[in-house]
């Protein structure tokens, strides 16, 4: 079954082994434009899990990488790329091209900017991570209630407090598995239909070979979708920096 | 004795085990028996004043315990304890 997109497509953060396993469905599905915002550059050793990326382009940036694939794969889709890092600076000029963001990204700085940034603009967010044999996926609809910020309240500091791949590694095919998720509801939301993680924490397991969802509601002292948001456009930088 | 799911990036410190079966008729008294098994968990959940970090979230049978009683959050036998934290990919 394919998704045809003829709107403002996806805007997909990051171009890692999140980013790829849900480029890759994504443009399989036929979804299109497809525009990829990373300023990383491909490493030989994160090539176990960046399926669309080649250790011919190692030292490149990622998106060039990506893109190339892509459209050598898919040609009809169309794939914008974009070598910068999703921040505060361009996070609402990007947002204000797509109809649904998917977080690919590997800092929790970025998910919390990129959860803060589509409930301010009204754009549904796929959210996922993953780290080490494992990982999560949640959905924020637009506007919220609930988002990221509802479930975890702050970004921690330092940001080495939080648990992290570069602790613990992160298993190839794992992140693959959760961004065909993220590409799932992504199409899921282009077609029309109601978000299937939204207000789900969902949690992939693979050594126990679970997937389970655990369900989370709005939080009403949400700082930036709660009753009293103390979040806006203005202080997204000083929010998550 | 109540069942607690270790998340992935914390197995480190409970030698590779994702469930711990463990006793404590609160969640913090369960977070105790963890830290006295495993040493150094407790501080990864909870911050220097006792409270669970704001990055970390707790359920006892799906129910968040934020909105519950938080660590005085009663457990039964049978109960099952899910640490959530926050996490972001990177480097291997």
């Amino acid at each position: 079954m394919t998704t045809e997109s003829t709107g403002a497509g996806v805007l997909l953060i990051g171009a890692g082994g999140l980013g790829c396993g849900t480029a890759l469905a994504l443009a399989a599905a036929g979804i299109s434009p497809l525009t990829v915002v990373d300023d990383d550059h491909v490493e030989e050793s994160n090539l176990h899990r960046q399926v669309l990326l080649s250790a011919k382009d190692a030292g490149r940036p990622k998106v060039l990488a990506l893109a190339e694939t892509l459209g050598e794969r898919f040609p009809s889709v169309k794939v914008r790329p974009i070598a910068q890092r999703f921040d505060a600076a361009n996070a609402v000029r990007l947002l204000e091209d797509c109809d649904v963001v998917v977080d690919g990204s590997d800092n929790l700085a970025t998910k919390f900017l990129a959860n803060d940034a589509c409930v301010l603009a009204g754009k549904p967010l796929v959210h996922a991570a993953a780290v080490g044999t494992g990982g999560q996926l949640l959905t924020v609809p637009r506007g919220g209630r609930p988002c990221y910020r509802c479930l975890f309240e702050e970004l921690p500091a330092p940001e080495a407090d939080a648990p992290s791949c570069s602790e613990v590694g992160v298993l190839g095919p794992v992140p693959g598995v959760l961004g065909a998720l993220q590409a799932c509801e992504a199409a899921r939301i282009l077609r029309g239909e109601s978000p299937a993680f939204a207000g789900r924490l969902i949690r992939y397991d693979s050594p126990l070979m679970t997937m389970g969802a655990i369900r989370f509601r709005a939080n009403p002292s949400c700082r930036v979708c709660g009753t009293h948001p103390s979040i806006t456009a203005a202080s997204l930088e000083e929010c998550v920096s | 004795m109540a069942t607690v799911r270790i998340p992935t990036p914390l197995r480190k410190l409970t030698n590779g085990k994702e469930e711990i079966v463990t006793a404590g008729a609160t969640v913090g008294e369960l977070i105790a028996s963890l830290e006295a098994q495993f040493p150094g968990i407790k501080e990864r959940i909870c911050d220097d004043a006792g409270k669970v970090r704001r990055f970390v979230n707790i359920f006892a049978n799906d129910e968040d315990i934020r909105f519950l009683q938080n660590l005085d959050t009663p457990v039964k036998d049978s109960d099952e304890i899910s640490i959530v934290p926050a996490i972001a990919g990177g480097l291997f």
